[in-house]
């Protein structure tokens, strides 16, 4: 007990240990929840900087969108205004024609018009005319207030097909204010007028004077006006004939412009079928004025809200707001997972030292000397045993290399172990003589493994020692024994049996009938002796598993015969019949004098135990792949109650006892023990009083695996 | 004549030997020990060698060296009491014929086993 008081196996109660793991995983839970915790306070500040994130990239989208869309609405505007000027330009170069002096007809005009391709470049531009000053010819003749009125007839008009109704129409100069228009001397514009069938179109007003530019005096302008060019546009057109505006224009959107009196001149939906501006709920409206030449129109475009905003920018803050969320989901699922896996590799490191703790401890406390070392065989770890059977501390060890105890065999011992272990990387197993500390030398069994990686790498070695002195003193004195045995008793014996067999054979001398019958029975003590010796040195052998089996084809009958002869002065002298039953071809592997011996022992025993003029039987035959031979006899057998001990050592039947004394109980023990070892089995069937009958059984091929048995 | 050479220190038995073999008409020379034993071989080539294996100053063992190292060619048996399985292996190894025990064999059955040497 004081030993085991030390060991902390004993020392730390279980429920005491359970606590601690438990208070260390409580500590671990603790370190797990606030893990979580802040993991979810970052997460959760992650996902609300994502929806501000969210909140000021959809106002950019918006006003993205905003900016996109006035962008787009101002520069329609100026390309209406762009084109009515363009238009309106025309009359300029129309009076330049004008001016040249000839004389123009009205297919001259209509030539002119076309040269300038002005159907086909302006649309919009419904007519072309020219209002000529009917007075002009007659001036003199004219009423002053005729003049002051003004009468003016449409010369010209182009095109002329549709038109024509309208050439020699005369248009009082009240109704456009054409005199003010005159007296201004500019282009100007008259607004919507009806002219002819034309409805609301825009007239513009060229005055033409006979010296091209308007005369600076207000009279001298009235004495030399021509006349008016005319431009009839609709405005309305404008926005068809645009080219920008095609139908696969990207954008969405619907236009109308009004004039300044509110009335809607034109409607358009880009693409066609798109929601009118009326319908400004969620979407985008914006206005603008076009000006042109003193009239202004205002156009009123209204577009979707996320207006020039493509798909993915329209997408944008959403995406911004999923892809936080999700990215802080993910952040948090990955600190809860790295909290738990770390918490579960905690636990299991936890279990392990403690697995391992209890490893190291019964590696420390093994009765054999362990030791671990690197590869250089400097002693990394040792155990207490090693420290009890080399008498050096740990402290004196640790760093050092076994050699402090070896170094006790021949140098070629140690050289054949270190190529094993540390160039073939074996194991390495052997009898090895070391010295302790004291100097006392001791034997030992060793083991050396080396430490090596699935990679073939080596790491160090292993040694486990095993103090074998007192076996071996305890082999030692055996085998003294057993030798001593051999000799000391042998030798009297030797010397008795041939002192027997020479006077039997009469080379010292003639002996009577007498005399030779008494030397025969004292050859036959002396033979008793010399197979008694050989059953214990047979024995002491067997335990010491020193017998080893040589294997060879043996002829069964062969040997029995042999066998039977041998004995024949003993059963002859009995008066017994001896009967061999065996067929002549019969044989098997096994060790021929091994199987002799269990033989001689069976048939001596049936011999010596069968009454005087009693049978013993020996059958062999081959019975299911395997030998089997019978001794049977007549004997007084074996009492039931001790048929259980039959085989063990020094076993002798009460019965044989009362009548002799002279067995040692050691034959049946070494015929049980040899059978084993030649692989096969011994049973037997008595009855006392009528007999015993052994049965042998053996393998006739001994698989190879026994033939090393116990060598 | 076959001659045979034994070498055998109890004297007593060396000499019963000699006198039951001789009846089987071979001459047998007895020496008292290892070193005798050598001389004697020196000397001449017996047809059969019958060594015992516990001799004084120079056993058994150290004479099959010596055969061995010297080359000689010659029938030996080993006629002792020594019977361990390790004995009987290196007699074996140094090229001993045979490994009898004296105590188990009359001098008869010790000529039926020698005789098939000679």
């Amino acid at each position: 007990m004081p030993l085991l008081r030390d060991t902390p196996f004993v020392r730390q109660k279980p429920d005491q240990k359970n606590r601690e793991l438990l208070h260390n995983v409580g500590d671990m839970s603790r370190m797990h929840a606030i893990i979580l915790v802040g993991g979810g306070i970052v997460c959760a500040f992650l996902i609300v900087l994502s929806m501000v994130f969210w909140h000021v990239s959809s106002a950019a989208i918006d006003r993205l969108s905003e900016d996109r869309f006035v962008q787009e609405v101002e520069n329609i505007a100026d390309k209406i205004q762009e084109q009515i000027d363009e238009q309106v330009a025309i009359l300029y170069s129309m009076r330049s024609l004008l001016l040249t002096g000839e004389e123009i007809g009205q297919s001259e005009w209509n030539k002119m018009v076309r040269e300038a391709q002005i159907k086909q470049r302006y649309p919009t531009l419904l007519a072309v005319a020219y209002l000529e000053n009917s007075r002009h010819e007659d001036r003199e003749t004219a009423t002053d207030t005729e003049e002051e009125q003004g009468n003016f007839v449409i010369r010209y008009i182009e095109p002329y097909e549709s038109n024509q109704d309208y050439v020699g129409l005369s248009i009082e100069g009240d109704d456009w204010e054409l005199d003010r228009i005159r007296d201004a001397g500019e282009l100007t514009s008259v607004g919507r007028v009806r002219f002819g069938e034309i409805a609301d179109d825009y007239v513009y007003l060229l005055p033409v004077f006979e010296s091209g530019l308007p005369q600076l005096q207000f009279q001298e302008r009235r004495d030399a006006h021509l006349g008016f060019l005319i431009a009839v546009i609709q405005p309305g057109g404008l926005l068809e004939s645009l080219s920008y505006l095609d139908e696969d224009a990207h954008h969405q959107f619907s236009l109308e412009m009004s004039d300044i009196e509110g009335d809607v001149l034109l409607k358009r939906e880009i693409p066609r079928g798109f929601m009118s501006v009326e319908n400004v709920s969620g979407r985008l409206v914006w206005s603008t004025p076009v000006r042109s030449t003193g009239l202004e129109w205002t156009l009123r475009i209204s577009g979707p809200k996320y207006f020039g905003v493509g798909a993915m920018e329209m997408k944008m803050p959403l995406l911004i707001l999923l892809g936080g969320c999700g990215f802080s989901l993910l952040l948090f699922t990955i600190v809860y997972l790295a909290a738990s896996s770390r918490m579960r590799a905690l636990q299991l490191a936890k279990h392990m030292t403690a697995e391992l703790g209890k490893f190291q401890l019964a590696v420390s406390h093994a009765s054999n000397h362990i030791i671990i070392t690197n590869t250089d065989g400097e002693i990394l770890f040792a155990n207490i045993a090693a420290e009890e059977i080399t008498g050096y501390s740990r402290g004196e060890m640790i760093g050092k290399t076994p050699r402090i105890w070896g170094k006790q065999m021949l140098p070629e011992f140690y050289k054949e172990m270190w190529k094993v272990i540390k160039e073939e990387k074996r194991p390495f197993n052997g009898e090895i003589i070391n010295q302790r500390k004291d100097g006392t030398k001791y034997d030992a069994l060793v083991h050396i493994s080396p430490i090596v990686d699935k990679h073939g790498l080596l790491y160090g070695f292993v040694g486990i020692e095993e103090d074998i002195t007192a076996r071996k003193r305890l082999e030692k004195s055996r085998s003294e024994f057993v030798s001593l045995v051999s000799h000391q008793l042998r030798t009297p014996l030797t010397a008795m049996r041939l002192t027997i067999e020479t006077l039997m054979n009469g080379v010292v001398g003639p002996v009577d009938k007498v005399q030779r019958e008494m030397l025969l029975r004292a050859m036959e003590y002396a033979v008793h002796m010399s197979e008694t010796i050989f059953t214990m040195l047979t024995i002491s052998h067997l335990e010491a598993g020193k017998i080893s089996v040589a294997l060879g084809e043996v002829n069964l009958c062969g040997h029995i015969e042999v066998l039977s002869r041998e004995y024949e002065p003993e059963y002859g002298r009995k008066q017994q019949k001896v009967s061999v039953q065996c067929p002549k071809e019969l044989s098997l592997q096994t060790d021929g004098k091994l199987l002799k011996e269990i033989l001689a022992n069976l048939i001596s025993n049936a011999i010596k135990y069968t009454p005087a003029g009693g049978t013993v039987t020996i059958r062999a035959q081959e019975e299911n792949n395997q030998v089997r031979i019978d001794v049977a006899d007549s004997g007084m057998g074996i009492p039931l109650d001790e048929q259980k001990r039959t085989f063990q050592k020094f076993f002798r039947a009460k019965n044989i006892l009362k009548k002799d004394t002279s067995g040692t109980g050691l034959g049946l023990y070494l015929v049980h023990s040899l059978t084993k070892l030649l692989g096969g089995r011994i049973t037997f069937v008595s009855t006392e009083n009528k007999g015993t009958t052994f049965s042998l059984f053996l393998p006739i091929t001994t698989p190879s695996h026994e033939k090393d048995f116990n060598r | 004549m076959k001659k045979i050479l034994i070498a055998e220190d109890e004297e007593f038995i060396a000499n019963l030997y000699k006198l039951n073999l001789e009846e089987h008409g071979v001459a047998v020379e007895v020496v008292p020990d290892g070193k005798a034993a050598i001389e004697s071989l020196e000397r001449s080539k017996p047809n059969l060698f019958l060594l015992d294996l516990l001799m004084p100053e120079v056993d058994g063992f150290q004479v099959l060296k010596h055969i061995q190292e010297k080359g000689w060619k010659f029938p030996i048996v080993i006629l002792t009491n020594l019977s361990q399985e390790i004995d009987k292996t290196q007699c074996k190894e140094f090229g001993a014929e045979d490994f009898l025990i004296k105590s188990d064999l009359g001098v008869e059955e010790l000529w039926e086993k020698i005789s098939v040497y000679l």
